[in-house]
């Protein structure tokens, strides 16, 4: 344990110390400095516990790919779990927390379940759900045990524990445009930028680090890195630090997570903490790079193992030295320029290389520099408890069984080596693994480019550097280069592919010979190849080696998946949960798939990789939603009373996306009390209800009248000028739509009201009919639902009320205003006429007026009408009074028309036309629509009457009171006027078919079963005498 | 055909009359006088004229001619604006235009009101949205947080308009001529949403420092 902060060297800041805290102890850091940077360079190398094992876990990367060091930063609301302690970026007070453990991850008592490990193999959740024999065995058991223990399974599950608090902090979206995306600001992506915006594209480059560079944060001279940097900004390329690409989507959409505020000590109360951007870009370059991965073998998960770029990373940008005595596994040539940059730094540097022969340069250069090589060796073991402090080598056992050659055993067993440890110890204070690289094709993946195995530099590649028609590019590391060259020459011509496509696009698409560009860098490699390398089988001694570190995959766990049948590489995911982490499988997939490949016997290329989908790196959910929380979960529709009816004591209540005032309560007043009041005092007196929020549709055109008399079910053909019309709309099934009042203005101009949940679908129907069936018709209809507020004045008293209000009071009188006249008139308010529509129409059942006036009077004219209504002993009412009236009278609302009915069944046969053709007059004629015990509208009233039922309870016969029963109810209130409560909906065979019986309204949810007896659905002045007085 | 533009003496109580103006920042009111240059100016529109001008292919000659004589302006490009005296010409849909604003459209809307209903049509909406106008060298961002439309300068050229959303809320954006040298974008909101959505813009505007009027 004796990583060190050296003295010089890394980019951070040393002029501005940071204090931060780890488990509540302070430490201090360094500007510029990541949280594992900072924790390394303290000394706190055991930072986490595993999944299952709770075995300890320390750093083992330098990047999101992290799988060890997941840690919770901030506590209470801001708490957030399984941050990567690798990227979150330190700022002064930051406090971070190790999870998993208790009391704390230096001692967890949890650790003992690391001794039950054998039980805890891969699908052991699922194999619990077939119970324990003998004590669940047999049918008659079934698992009522696994109902206790899955949630002592439950408890234990889980990683970190997210707040249940609120989230404090907030989160927005923006939308982007741009010419190019360049994903990652590494050398690849820096040169395609500028070689983009060299051209005069408009460039976006995006790279998740807080620092520019990529790949080139790990090396020693910055010269390169700045240099590129400053010429991208000064060809005006726009630039995001903290921000990544997340999902690659289609036509050129992507999706950006930025990190608006995370970093900041203290962030501006308006600055969000996280901003996900919706990008639509020209064309879009992946220059995602390419990740260090490890190999399988003993107790490969113990704090102080890394990666080996990782430790160049810690040095050469934070200036931390990850130990004093360093061994490097490897395979590859990549860890050669590590250890010498370790070596110089003060660390004694010992290779463990695979591969026998690593070629005369790389011999000479190890041992110019003193470092010690290990060749044609393998680590085994790993071992020390807390952290590493030796390995043990492993070689191959056939070679010492009987002395096959290495090769031959490598293409055996596809990179999974049987090995013997065979006593040689390293003692060590860190151990660095490389098993190799693998291109981040997660982007790629995601538009369906399907990577293929590059059995030359063990991995997984795109198939081609660009795609055209997907107008993309991939360049540098993600196309398995590994040479700085390469990678620039790359990005030149992702750069190019760019310009050409934008060239193409404006040339109209003229075929610009793409030609021109190369259709992928050849890749020089490494001096010597690698020596595929997945996993070290200890023989005889098996350790536990880990796969996916997240989820505490082991290797066993592969093999074991494999032979219970489990042979896909998607049921194999599924199955152990490997990659299913929050790293998604970055450093574990590859060595995963490879342990698959070799037990079935295949070749990796056969068993292929699993499709990678949205997101790269996790997401808050917060970020997702942006600013539609709270009251902004969804728009608010105000209607112009709304403040109005705030004032006047209305409680609102929600009607789609409508507040509507619900009722009025007066001091002490339930709802209950309060909506039988007003029901009442508009059947006695006179009241006022906000109607605003129903649609309002103007139809104009020469063939206004034809489109109606097509789209209604009733006739309108005839309709005088200055009359409203009750219609019923059906769709092409023949069931209805919706419903509504019309009105003839003039010859050519119609006013069409809809039901407040069909405005938008009434409206869109029309123009569809208008669009796609019959655009022979002049008729342009436009929604107005927004241009007029409206009003309904209902009661005995309504006319004399109103005419107190209008400028011309004999406007409504009974000779020019008889039931369902239409009139333009004017209200007075302060002095002034203001315009408005009369209808005489009634949803209540009583004499009634709806009146519609332009939105921004509204609020003059309500005060005018309120106060002849209050003057006359009259009410406002809200939605649940008019609700009442409605169900009383028997009229039919969205709850009744759900789309299953008949116009038959809503009784309102007698409507539809046979003289005429219109939208659904021949389906609604099906035999199955016209059978006589369809279910119909009724009223329903309770059999013993001071007894109440609710609205969705099941109408069955008393002997048989289960299933689906013969009807339903849609809607119940307590009716004043009938003196009991009653409801409304539908019955088998309607209210005659039922005459004198009984049945029950069962609630089968709540076991609540009351008996009911059929009736009219006009509880109340049947004949509608009141409101046509 | 009925005209339901009203008496202009009457005061209009529009959906967002009772924001108050003034200066916006860091989430929070601050004094006009304080220090700190303006970097969005969004001006609130009350008593807004819009009128809707529906029309069909052959009578747009017919339309054309009455809009030059009482407005000096004729039927744009599809989706493009006409700006004259005042009054702006939106071409929203093929046959579909907004006329917003200016002093001279009450002459032209008698006029076009009294053309055969085959040519022409007019629909008053001047109460169905909200206008606000938005301009400042941050206002494309502003805008961006909500709408999904290109404000580059080289995609949304003055005189261009689009019809969008804004939290899912059908929403019309038109570019006019730069001010002071920024650019200057005008929105019509549906007035039922009016103020969510205005709610929502608020919020996204706290981080530039905002002075808010009403015009």
């Amino acid at each position: 344990m004796s990583a060190k902060r050296l003295h010089s060297g890394g980019i951070i800041n040393r002029s501005v110390p940071i204090t931060f805290y780890w488990d509540d102890m302070p430490f201090t850091a360094y500007e510029g400095d990541t949280l594992a940077a900072a924790l390394l360079a303290n000394q706190q190398t055991l930072v986490a516990r595993s999944f299952k094992y709770h075995r300890p876990r320390g750093i083992m990367s330098a990047g999101v790919e992290e799988s060890g060091a997941l840690v919770t930063i901030g506590s209470g609301a801001k708490a957030t779990p399984n941050t990567t302690a690798t990227t979150q970026e330190i700022f002064e007070g930051l406090h971070a927390y190790g999870q998993n453990a208790y009391p704390h991850v230096r001692f967890d008592v949890g650790e003992v379940s690391n001794l039950f490990g054998r039980f805890f193999a891969a699908g052991f959740y699922y194999k619990t759900f077939m119970g324990i024999p003998p004590l669940e065995w047999g049918a008659q058991w079934g698992t009522k045990i696994w109902m206790w223990y899955e949630k002592l399974i439950r408890r234990a599950a889980g990683m970190g524990e997210a707040s249940r608090l609120p989230d404090p902090d907030s989160y927005e979206h923006q939308h982007a445009f741009c010419d190019v995306l360049v994903v990652g600001s590494g050398i690849a992506g820096l040169t395609a930028a500028i070689t983009a915006a060299e051209n005069g594209l408009d460039v976006l480059l995006v790279e998740q680090d807080f620092e520019w560079g990529g790949a080139l944060l790990s090396h020693a001279d910055i010269s390169q890195r700045v240099e590129l940097i400053n010429k991208a900004e000064s060809l005006r390329v726009r630039m995001m630090k903290r921000t990544t690409a997340f999902g690659l989507y289609e036509n050129g959409c992507a999706g950006l997570l930025e990190r608006v505020s995370e970093h900041l000590s203290q962030p501006p109360a308006t600055m969000p903490r996280q901003r996900v951007w919706q990008v639509q870009a020209g064309y879009t370059i992946v220059a995602s790079g390419s990740l260090e991965r490890g190999f399988a073998f003993g107790n490969n998960d113990r704090p102080g193992v890394m990666t080996a770029n990782a430790a160049q990373h810690y040095l050469n940008r934070f200036g931390v030295l990850v130990g004093q005595n360093i061994v490097i596994a490897t395979n590859n040539d990549s860890v050669y320029a590590t250890a010498i940059a370790l070596q110089q730094a003060g660390a004694a540097v010992s290779i463990v290389d695979a591969r026998a022969d690593i070629g005369l340069e790389l011999h000479q250069t190890a041992s110019d520099y003193g470092i010690a090589l290990y060749l044609g060796n393998m680590v085994g073991n790993a071992c020390g408890r807390a952290h590493v402090n030796e390995v043990e080598l492993a070689m191959p056992y056939a070679n010492s069984a009987n002395a096959a050659s290495e090769s031959d055993n490598e293409q055996k067993t596809n990179g999974i080596v049987p090995c013997s440890l065979y006593g040689t110890r390293l003692p060590c204070d860190s151990l660095l693994v490389s098993g190799g690289w693998s291109p981040v094709v997660h982007l790629l993946s995601q538009r369906g480019i399907k990577p293929v195995w590059d059995s030359a530099r063990a991995c997984f590649v795109p198939p081609a550097a660009h795609y055209p028609e997907l107008k993309l590019s991939a360049a540098g590391a993600v196309n398995g280069l590994w040479d700085s060259d390469d990678c620039i020459q790359s990005g030149r011509e992702a750069g190019l592919a760019a310009v050409l496509a934008a060239q193409q696009a404006a040339a109209n698409g003229s075929n610009i010979a793409h030609a021109k560009i190369k259709s992928k860098v050849a890749g020089r490699g490494w001096q010597t190849p690698i020596a595929p390398l997945y996993e070290v089988q200890i023989v005889k001694r098996p350790k536990k080696s880990f796969v996916d570190f997240q989820h505490d995959v082991t290797s066993d766990d592969v093999r074991l998946a494999q032979r219970e049948g489990f042979v896909s590489v998607e049921h194999l995911k599924r199955y152990t949960t490997l990659g299913m982490a929050t790293d998604q499988g970055k450093m574990g997939n590859v060595v995963g798939l490879a342990q698959m490949a070799a037990a079935a016997g295949k070749p990796i290329d056969e068993v292929g990789t699993t499709t990678f989908r949205p997101p790269y790196t996790p997401i808050s959910i917060g970020a997702l939603a942006g600013r539609q929380v709270g009251s902004h979960f969804r728009p608010l529709r105000r209607t112009p009373l709304h403040s109005w009816n705030e004032a006047r004591g209305a409680v609102m209540t929600m009607a789609g996306l409508w507040h509507r005032p619900w009722y009025y309560a007066r001091e002490g007043e339930s709802i209950s009390d309060a909506y039988r009041r007003e029901a009442k005092t508009v059947r006695e007196c006179v009241g006022l209800c906000d109607v605003t929020s129903l649609g309002k549709i103007a139809i104009v055109g020469v063939d206004a009248t034809e489109l109606l008399n097509r789209l209604y079910a009733n006739a309108f053909a005839k309709l005088p000028i200055g009359k409203a019309r009750y219609g019923v709309m059906l769709r092409d099934d023949g069931i209805v739509m919706d419903d509504g009042t019309t009105w003839r203005l003039s010859e050519h101009e119609y006013f069409m009201t809809t039901t407040t949940a069909n405005a938008a679908k009434v409206m869109a129907w029309m123009e569809e009919c208008l669009q796609t069936r019959w655009n022979e018709l002049r008729v342009h209809v436009s929604s107005v639902s927004d241009q007029w507020a409206g009003v309904a004045i209902a009661g005995p008293q309504s006319q004399k009320v109103l005419q107190q209000c209008l400028t011309n009071a004999a406007d409504v009188d009974n000779e020019r205003c008889p039931f369902m006249a239409v009139i333009n008139t004017t209200i007075n308010a302060a002095s002034q006429k203001i315009p408005c529509r009369i209808a005489r129409i009634s949803f209540s059942g009583e004499r009634a007026y709806e009146i519609y006036i332009p939105s921004d009077f509204a609020v003059a004219v309500m005060d005018v009408l309120w106060a002849a209504v209050e003057a006359a002993g009259g009410c406002l009412y809200g939605l649940e009074a008019l609700g009442t009236m409605r169900i009383e009278k028997g009229h039919v609302t969205a709850a009744e028309l759900d789309g299953r009915v008949t116009i038959e069944d809503a009784g309102l046969g007698k409507m539809a036309s046979v003289k005429k053709s219109y939208i659904g007059s021949a389906l609604k004629n099906r035999p199955e629509l016209l059978k006589e015990d369809r279910p119909r509208l009724v009223g329903i009233f309770p059999k013993q009457r001071a007894q109440t039922f609710r609205t969705g309870a099941l109408l069955c016969t008393p002997d048989n009171v289960k299933g689906q029963g013969i009807g339903w109810i849609t809607a119940v209130t307590h009716s004043e006027v009938v003196g009991h409560w009653i409801g409304i909906g539908y019955v088998a065979g309607g209210h005659e078919a039922w005459a004198g019986k009984t049945l029950v309204a069962a609630d089968l949810l709540r076991n609540s079963h009351v008996e009911v007896e059929m009736v009219s659905p006009h509880m109340f002045d049947p004949f509608g005498e009141r409101m046509h007085d | 055909m009925t005209n339901t533009k009203s008496n202009s003496s009457i005061t209009r109580q529009g959906a967002l009359a009772s924001v108050r103006p003034g200066v916006y920042e860091s989430g929070q009111w601050v004094a006009e006088s304080a220090s700190g240059a303006v970097d969005i100016t969004i001006a609130i529109t009350q008593n807004l004229n819009l009128q809707q001008i529906t029309f069909w292919q052959e009578s747009a000659a017919v339309l054309n001619q009455q809009l030059q004589t009482h407005l000096g302006l004729s039927i744009p490009e599809p989706l493009k604006t006409q700006h004259a005296h005042g009054a702006t010409l939106l071409r929203l849909e093929p046959f579909k235009c907004w006329l917003v604003g200016g002093s001279k459209t009450a002459d032209a809307l008698s006029s076009l009101l009294s053309l055969d209903i085959e040519a022409a049509s007019v629909l008053d909406l001047s109460h169905a949205r909200t206008h606000i106008s938005i301009s400042g060298q941050p206002a494309a961002d502003l805008l961006n947080r909500h709408l999904a439309i290109d404000l580059r300068e080289k995609s949304f050229l003055a005189h261009s308009v689009a019809s969008t959303v804004f939290d899912h809320v059908g929403t019309t954006l038109y570019r006019s001529e730069n001010k002071n040298g920024a650019p200057h974008y005008e929105l019509l909101l549906p007035r039922t949403f009016a103020l969510s959505l205005w709610e929502q813009l608020l919020t996204s505007a706290s981080a530039s420092r905002t002075t808010i009027t009403h015009q």
